[in-house]
């Protein structure tokens, strides 16, 4: 189900194994992070420094630009990078060039938080919306209805684990000294 | 009163006094992994493992963690790097 990373002689990571959900959610990336966003996530991809006015001021002046423009260029990586897929076997392999991997890890980041930012998640709870279902069908069996809400939280998700994968490819030491990359195990 | 074609000389004392010091603060958010938090922490600061991955987990049990303390200019420095990891960053002077 989950896709299966390899760092390859040039540096680059191949991405394979990338089912249709996963591809499905990975084309929406680049739109996640496009630039007409809803208030709420640029409140969260944009937050204010400090209380302090003439920081806040000059932030917007001069940091906002340059937020703005590191977005842009991510946003558009992943769109390459997408557009460079090839099919293998039922699924497709994505290959990531090492220059391009710290892009992609914030792409995948600020595409989770532009999800959990649109659907109001604000909490841990919120972020396993199957565990308590409040809904029942004529029988009065608990049902779970995949509401836009709770399909956002399992992209965050999914989108989750590829970050996870690449942050540990990246730097394995980040998940700890008793990581190993061979247990898939994200620490 | 001074006498005539004597100049009084006034005395002054200046005070000088350091700059408060500020602190950079990251604050918890549901979404954000925790091994990202940790990457981001040793990039940018530097930090060991140990340290980066506590300050990590006093961001997430206790909502925001005290994670340098310096200069005004570096902490704006600081907090931008830490924006443009997507890190809910914020800046307040020690003395705040």
């Amino acid at each position: 189900m989950f896709p299966r990373l390899s760092r390859q002689p040039d540096g680059s990571i191949a991405v394979e194994e990338l089912t249709p959900p996963f591809l499905f959610v990975l084309f929406e990336v680049p739109g996640l992070l496009g630039p007409d966003q809803p208030d709420e996530v640029k409140r969260r991809l944009f937050p204010d420094p400090s209380d302090n006015e003439e920081i806040r001021k000059d932030w917007e002046r001069l940091v906002h630009p340059e937020l703005y423009a590191l977005l842009a260029s991510a946003r558009e990586i992943v769109r390459k990078d997408l557009g460079r897929m090839v099919p293998a076997g039922g699924t497709c392999r994505l290959e990531i060039p090492a220059p391009h991997v710290s892009a992609w890890i914030s792409a995948l980041n600020t595409a989770r938080l532009a999800l959990g930012a649109v659907h109001g998640i604000e909490d841990e709870d919120d972020l396993h919306p199957f565990d308590d279902p409040e809904e029942e069908d004529d029988d009065g069996e608990e049902v779970v209805e995949l509401d836009e809400r709770r399909l956002a939280v399992v992209k965050i998700h999914l989108l989750g684990e590829l970050q996870a994968l690449l942050v540990l490819e990246q730097d394995p030491e980040a998940a700890g000294p008793d990581y190993d990359p061979g247990r898939g195990d994200q620490g | 009163m001074s006498e005539p074609g004597v100049l009084e000389k006034e005395a002054t004392a200046t005070q000088t006094r350091l700059a408060p010091p500020w602190k950079v603060i990251v604050h918890n958010d549901p979404i954000t992994l925790m091994v990202y938090v940790t990457m981001v922490l040793r990039r940018l600061f530097g930090y060991s493992y140990p340290k980066a991955h506590g300050l990590m987990m006093e961001v997430h049990t206790r909502g925001r963690a005290i994670v340098w303390t310096g200069a005004r200019e570096q902490a704006e420095i600081y907090v931008q790097k830490l924006h443009a990891h997507q890190l809910l960053a914020t800046m307040e002077a020690v003395d705040d």
